[in-house]
């Protein structure tokens, strides 16, 4: 019966969406459409930090190379959403070679350094870029032109037509992630996130498999601003922020950074809570903070984690509770 | 021209100073306890909210808002350190640096609420505002004064490490913690001063940037610790050296780019940043790997 | 059977003032089990960390398989063919013993990068982990932690992953350190049948001088950097310059 447990999980999640989009209000559409997007930018990020141990707080700069780079395909070339979210999706990527380069090199702390400090930089350029980038007003207007494909047309100027877009890249995205878990590529990068001594002389690159997994999780990034542009028909600067790049990271340590779906509960789990903290203070970071806080001294296995380790789910070979070598 | 170059001089000196003071509690407490504390800007931040506090309650007095100011950022620098930071040593490096993180999410909100949101515009100092004629144009006294300071607490604690037992001991630590233990060295209350004076270096140089920085934000932590990180990765993390020189030449990087190249001032720090990363991973002054 | 495998020329490496590595020329054929051995210090450590390619000699050169190997990465030096195990135990901690040898046997054959499709469909590299699961011992542990494994068979499950990456010249760094007696021979008898089947070539460091003597065909003495005895067990019993050395220091068997 266990056996099934997630198989069955993924089936009741994908009828609750389904069902949300047909009957769901507006406001529930909307609310669900950020918790699937902050889900894609974290399935990609623990990819990085549950899997391969690295912690990077320079992500967001991915995630607004996704969304400026939709937006400013939209305004200049063409504005099919899917090309442009493509569009967004490769300049992610771009970026996140460049600037993983730079960064996989070198010793976790230093990695955490500088891509806290290179992606402030791209944080300043699309700020300071106002010809290009709008400043600080961002970029504004980007519609959601209707999808053709041969003779039908599907319009997504309404939220709820546009949820079920987000919800197939949602799908299509938790389905890639399952399966670079369960590929070689997801075995070598346990193994540099247990011993990244070791890997090297196991004949693997130590430099070319981090930067593979930073890239991987910078396009899921890009992937992930795109579609927030589109929900939002703009972009911010602030989307490009170091405190954006902690999102993914609170996310997937709330949901627990050694499963699968943990960043899709954390998701879920931090934008309800913080629409109801925000109905009463403005002060949402104080609070989270004191979760990050508690999540760190006592619960690091995170609410799915936690909840696996009460029903007795014996822990797969390199499934959960490994923790970062804790 | 000269009076330009000059000008242009002193004020990237006197950046590069002030990135200093920052940098060097940050840069001391991980070459101590190798801990990255994300929460150093913040403790800047602190230093400089309650300094300016203490100027408007208790009768304009600069010196002593930057004498309680540290301290009382100091105390919550030890309840960080002894009852949370502790407990996480033996973990793996992310969880170490997200506890940090996690403090400052709650002091930036915790600054919001007890000062608000806005900027608060930075009093002068009696006896060091206004400026100083240098060759023919006027520069800040205070600025002068930042640019003294800050090869003063260099020297300072280049004499407390090298000279005294106590510097000693911490330089033993940090080299070899078992070792120090095995020789007496109580190691965990040792890391716990040296994150304190850490933290009392950042609160300092908020203390100080009080009538440097022009406004005071919530958000002025954040700026601060990116030049920190900057400044650390180039000069070579944990050296203090590689930190005094590295705020250096930021400084001066930083201020020749501003009045010649302004749009992409920036820029110039992380173009050397990466320079550095590609050619002298390690920093200038840091140890090679 | 008398092929080159291995040669450095002058490597000469040291750590401030003290010279770990003066100069060393060596020789290694393939299929001649050798062992290195020396009192504390001698240099033996650095040896196989410049051999393997942790760390950088000062000067010199290092030929694998006739080819310029001296600043190759170390991931490439595996790939060729040469690897090492550690004195530590350095393994995988949370992975299962199987996906420790794996992840080698993956990259060996080049199957690493695959991101879509599952691991259970490498049968070819499974099986082959697999095999040399149970060559070393560890089977019946297939499945368990390898943080949850006994000392001892940590130690066989470090020199599985060496053996995973399918060498041609392998460096066992005292592999049998902390072993109890049932343990070394376990050890000894699986290095000698996988010599005896010619694809892998082994120097030993070691300090068990019962190992030492029962296992090698060759013997090689390093002192403070230099070679100062090389041959077989009888040339190294009867070398005076080696009783000197290690005089006080070893028992000789």
């Amino acid at each position: 019966m266990r056996r099934y447990a997630l198989p069955i999980l993924a089936c009741l999640l994908l009828a609750v969406l389904v069902l949300v989009g047909i009957l769901g209000s507006r406001f529930t559409v909307y609310i669900t459409m950020r918790v699937m997007i902050l889900a894609i930018f974290a399935l990609g990020y623990n990819l990085l930090l549950g899997r391969t141990g690295l912690l990077s707080f320079g992500h967001a700069a991915f995630y607004a190379g996704g969304s400026y780079g939709a937006a400013l395909f939209f305004i200049h070339v063409h504005r099919h959403p899917v090309l442009c979210i493509a569009a967004g999706i490769v300049l992610a990527i771009v970026l996140s070679v460049i600037i993983g380069f730079f960064c996989v090199r070198h010793t976790e702390i230093y990695f955490a350094m500088l891509t806290l400090a290179f992606g402030m930089m791209v944080f300043s350029l699309i700020w300071n870029l106002r010809e290009i980038t709008g400043g600080d007003d961002g970029l504004v207007g980007i519609a959601r032109a209707p999808i053709s494909l041969w003779l039908i047309s599907i319009p997504l100027a309404k939220p709820a037509h546009y949820y079920f877009l987000v919800l197939a890249f949602f799908l299509i995205s938790v389905g890639l992630v399952y399966a670079i878990r369960q590929s070689p590529l997801g075995l070598i990068l346990s193994g540099i996130r247990e011993n990244d001594k070791r890997i090297e002389f196991a004949g693997i690159s130590l430099k070319n498999y981090r930067l593979a997994a930073f890239v991987i999780s910078g396009g899921f990034a890009g992937l992930a601003g795109a579609l927030g542009t589109f929900l939002n028909s703009n972009t911010t600067p602030f989307s490009a922020h170091w405190t954006h790049s902690a999102e993914p990271v609170l996310v997937s340590l709330i949901g627990g950074i050694q499963t699968f779906l943990g960043p899709v509960a954390g998701s879920l789990i931090y934008i309800v809570l913080r629409e109801i903290i925000e109905r009463f203070t403005q002060n949402w970071m104080l609070w989270f903070g004191i979760i990050l806080l508690i999540i760190i001294m006592g619960f690091r296995g995170g609410i799915v984690g936690s909840i696996a380790a009460t029903l007795g789910f014996k822990s797969r070979p390199a499934a959960q509770n490994e923790g970062l070598p804790a | 021209m000269l009076q330009s170059i000059v000008h242009v001089c002193l004020a990237g000196l006197s950046i590069g100073m002030f990135i200093w003071l920052v940098a060097s509690g940050l840069t001391l407490i991980f070459g101590v306890l190798k801990v990255l504390n994300f929460a150093h800007g913040t403790f800047y931040m602190l230093g400089a909210y309650l300094c300016y506090w203490i100027l408007g309650r208790m009768g304009e007095n600069f010196w002593l808002g930057l004498i309680i100011g540290p301290l009382v950022v100091c105390a919550v620098g030890f309840v960080i350190e002894r009852f949370f930071l502790r407990h996480v040593y033996h973990l793996a490096l992310p969880y170490q640096l997200l506890l940090t993180f996690a403090f400052v999410l709650i002091f930036d909100d915790a600054v919001k609420i007890l000062w608000g949101a806005g900027s608060l515009g930075s009093p002068s100092v009696p006896g060091l505002s206004g400026s100083i004629s240098i060759l023919g144009r006027n520069f800040p006294t205070y600025s002068l004064f930042i640019i003294a300071v800050g090869p003063f607490v260099a020297i300072a604690m280049w004499a407390f490490l090298e000279k005294t037992w106590w510097g000693k001991i911490i330089r033993a630590s940090s080299s070899d913690r078992d070792m120090a233990a095995a020789l007496g060295a109580r190691v965990p209350a040792l890391f716990t001063a040296v994150f304190v004076i850490g933290t009392w270096l950042g609160a300092l140089g908020g203390g100080l940037a009080v009538p440097y920085v022009g406004l005071l934000t919530p958000g002025m932590g954040e700026a601060i610790i990116i030049d920190a990180f900057v400044v650390a990765v180039i000069g070579g993390l944990g050296s203090l050296k590689g930190a005094f020189f590295g705020a250096l030449i930021i400084g001066l990087l930083s201020s020749f780019g501003t009045r010649f190249i302004p749009t992409f001032d920036m820029f110039l720090t992380f173009i050397l940043m990466a320079a550095v990363l590609l050619w002298r991973p390690q920093g200038f002054f840091g140890e090679a790997k | 059977m008398s092929r080159l495998i291995l040669e450095t020329r002058a490597l000469r490496k040291a750590f401030g003032r003290v010279l770990v590595a003066n100069g060393l020329d060596l020789a290694l054929e393939e299929g001649v089990i050798t062992s290195v051995i020396g009192p504390n210090g001698a240099g033996k450590s650095t040896l196989i960390n410049m051999l393997s390619g942790l760390i950088a000699p000062d000067s010199g050169d290092i030929f694998f398989l006739g080819q310029q190997i001296t600043r190759l990465p170390i991931h490439r030096r595996v790939k060729m063919g040469l690897c090492r195990s550690f004195q530590v135990v350095n393994v995988f901690p949370e992975l299962t013993a199987f996906e420790n040898i794996e992840i080698p046997v993956l990259a060996a054959h080049g199957r690493a990068a695959r991101l879509l499709s599952p691991l259970r469909g490498e049968t070819v590299a499974r099986e082959e982990a697999g095999a040399i699961l149970s060559r070393v011992g560890l089977s019946h542990a297939a499945d368990s932690k390898a943080n949850a494994l006994s000392h001892g068979d940590q130690r066989l499950l470090e020199i599985g992953i060496a053996l995973g990456a399918r060498p041609r010249l392998l460096f066992l760094d005292e592999p049998t350190a902390g072993m109890n007696p049932v343990e070394r021979i376990k050890i000894l008898e699986g290095i000698k049948r996988i010599s005896t089947e010619g694809k892998t070539t082994f120097v030993i460091v070691e300090h068990d001088m019962d190992v030492v003597f029962s296992l090698s065909d060759r013997i090689i003495v390093l002192h403070h950097g230099d070679i100062i005895a090389d041959g077989t067990k009888d040339d190294i019993r009867s070398s005076s310059k080696v009783r000197e050395v290690y005089l006080g220091d070893e028992v000789e068997e």
